[in-house]
């Protein structure tokens, strides 16, 4: 009796129900900041590329030491120049303001910067009065695409205006929605940024780091692209000169110049390029690991490689692929026959430097960590400066310039026992 | 506007009712629900605890609802069924905060490190009919039907590199609004 009186009293609940559902809609919206890009003309931002009053620094790029001076790549916008005359005081001297400004080097007076898809030559000689000299024109193709534009030969994007925008979204897979406490798609993440660090330097040539993108050996920059390497002839510092492109078959990231040699580090290993003739680089040897990013760098008859993940991101999310943290020891006796020697686990690595004995590495989460590699088959820790997240690290003469996710901070390793913080630039 | 009238409106008939002096009993209520909306169907599940005053109950309830994504609502529900049959009609409204549940997601950083996601606590409301029948002198069975909001909020982060002056840390905020309708077969005491 109790049964059929339910049923009866919840039939129309039932209908009601059947009926109503397909009356609610779910909707969403989303709400985002909209770039456009405001264009000069090439001509125009070459005209107004000069030495600028002191801007506050907010990220740090890539990072090149000269004599007294420290230049800092603000990524996308220019280059900081820092008086280091006094490394316990550090003066935010000037800023050369070059919209696209990736990479960077250095040799004698000509400071050789990426403007987007162009390499300009600029002359330093006097940091306080700088001036474009020279230019090689659509050198790195692939950065005419721009946050989803094409820039038009002969334009540069100087800067953005930006508005908040809001717009419907359709609960549908693919706009990255939660249904059912999954999520379905993302769609916004993006490669993220990292640095540069240094080892030695040659006579006027400014000391490039670990994960630079540029060297520069005796009158030749060689450039790296996402999959070629560019030998570029600075003969005549002032005009410089494509001279070769080499295509290599992995997602090039590092070059480090040593012994004549340039060795590239790369997506799924080390590649080794000798100069017996500078213009075209060689192929000697290739390294293989697993695909993770990877700088390097070369001492003695060791290379030094630093594999780091991505793998405290859950799930993985693009940038560096791989789970591997590590330091690898590879054998460089040979150059044609390289060889893994050992592999030591770390938090997770990526600028190192490396000076007489002491072994410089950012691993990332810990900071920075100092080793006694005399022996490369049996490092060991000396000291771990734990100074938030670390990227590049450039030990020269003594001190340790390590950008940090909050600055630059100038570390005194003269008593290696010992090493005292000995300034630091703070991001604004 | 129609939030604050529905609660005003029930506040005003709680009161009233307290006036007149009426027994104060324990009240709990727990179902279990078939959430249906345009983009899915979901379970959910719910426990309100408080005080029945005759005809009027009121309480706190939480409970766990997987429409969208897994959350926690938490709210104050009041309804009142009417007379004294074996089959009672009732209505009732609810109003809360919705919590999204930790998950896998929420570890997930961008390549600098900051956290992919940024969720938000936002409105929870529901407010629909039904009918009580007692079971025994203590215990009903109650089946709702009802209307149920969820606002889902999270901002979602990215980094971006290469871009001149917008380098850095940079997100989208995305909202969805989900109007379900709210299926609850439970007991009350």
């Amino acid at each position: 009796m109790f049964q059929k009186t339910t049923i009866e009293k919840l039939l129309p609940i039932a209908i009601i129900a059947t009926i109503l559902s397909s009356c609610f809609k779910d909707t969403g919206t989303k709400t985002y900041k909209l770039y456009t890009p405001i264009y000069q003309t090439t001509q125009q931002v070459r005209a107004s590329i000069k030495n600028d009053a002191p801007q506050p620094i907010t990220t740090i790029g890539k990072m090149v030491l000269l004599g007294n001076y420290i230049f800092l790549n603000e990524p996308q916008k220019g280059i900081h120049i820092i008086n280091n005359t006094n490394p316990e005081k550090p003066i935010n001297a000037a800023f050369i303001a070059i919209p696209g400004n990736e990479n960077l080097a250095i040799k004698d007076n000509m400071l050789y910067a990426d403007c987007y898809t162009d390499l300009i030559a600029i002359d330093i000689s006097n940091p306080q009065i700088v001036a474009p000299k020279g230019f090689v024109n659509n050198l790195f193709p692939e950065r005419r695409y721009i946050n989803g534009y094409y820039v038009d030969s002969g334009k540069v994007i100087t800067s953005w205006s930006v508005r908040d925008t809001t717009v419907s979204l359709d609960i549908v897979e693919g706009q990255g929605i939660w249904t059912n406490g999954s999520y379905l798609t993302t769609t916004n993440y993006r490669g993220g940024i990292f640095f540069a660090s240094a080892l030695t330097s040659s006579a006027g040539v400014g000391v490039t780091g670990s994960t630079s993108k540029y060297a520069i050996l005796n009158n030749y920059l060689y450039a790296l692209t996402s999959f070629q390497l560019k030998s570029i002839n600075i003969t005549q510092a002032d005009a410089p000169q494509l001279a070769n492109s080499i295509s290599i078959n992995s997602i090039v990231e590092t070059i480090f110049p040593f012994n004549n040699n340039l060795f590239i580090g790369t997506q799924t290993g080390m590649f080794i390029y000798g100069l017996s003739n500078p213009a075209i680089p060689q192929q000697l040897s290739q390294f293989t690991h697993a695909r993770n990013c990877d700088p390097v760098i070369a001492d003695g008859n060791y290379a030094y490689v630093t594999l780091h993940s991505n793998s405290n991101t859950t799930p993985s999310i693009v940038g560096c692929v791989g789970t591997l943290n590590e330091l690898n020891i590879v054998d460089i006796t040979n150059l044609s026959q390289t060889k893994l020697l050992k592999t030591y686990s770390l938090s997770r690595p990526y600028g190192l430097s490396k000076d007489g004995n002491l072994l410089f590495i950012c691993d990332i989460k810990d900071g920075l960590k100092i080793f006694d590699a005399t022996n490369p088959l049996n490092i060991t820790t000396k000291q771990t400066l734990a100074i938030g997240e670390t990227s590049d690290v450039i030990a020269l003469n003594g001190i340790a310039y390590v950008v940090a996710k909050d600055g630059l901070y100038q570390y005194s390793y003269t008593n290696t026992n010992n090493v005292t913080l000995l300034s630091k630039i703070a991001l604004n | 506007m129609m939030k604050t009238i529905i609660t005003t409106i029930f506040c005003y008939l709680f009161i009233t009712s307290i006036a007149q002096k009426k027994t104060i009993h324990f009240s709990n209520i727990t179902n279990a629900a078939l959430l249906n909306g345009s983009s899915q169907s979901a379970f959910g599940f719910q426990t309100i605890n408080g005080i029945k005053i005759d005809k009027w109950r009121i309480g706190v309830g939480v409970g766990l609802d997987n429409y969208g994504i897994k959350s926690i609502p938490l709210f104050i529900d009041v309804r009142k069924s009417f007379g004294n049959k074996k089959w009672q009609p009732l209505v009732y409204a609810d109003g809360g905060i919705d919590y999204p549940l930790p998950n896998d997601y929420f570890s997930a950083k961008t390549f600098n490190g900051h956290n992919v996601f940024d969720f938000k606590n936002r409105f929870y409301g529901e407010a629909g009919i039904g009918i009580n029948k007692k079971i025994t002198s203590k215990l009903e069975f109650n089946v709702t039907l009802g209307f149920s909001y969820k606002h889902l909020s999270y901002f979602e982060y990215y980094y971006i590199s290469y871009d001149p002056y917008i380098a850095g840390t940079n997100y989208t905020q995305k909202d969805f609004y989900y109007r379900r309708l709210a299926l609850r077969l439970g007991v009350q005491f």
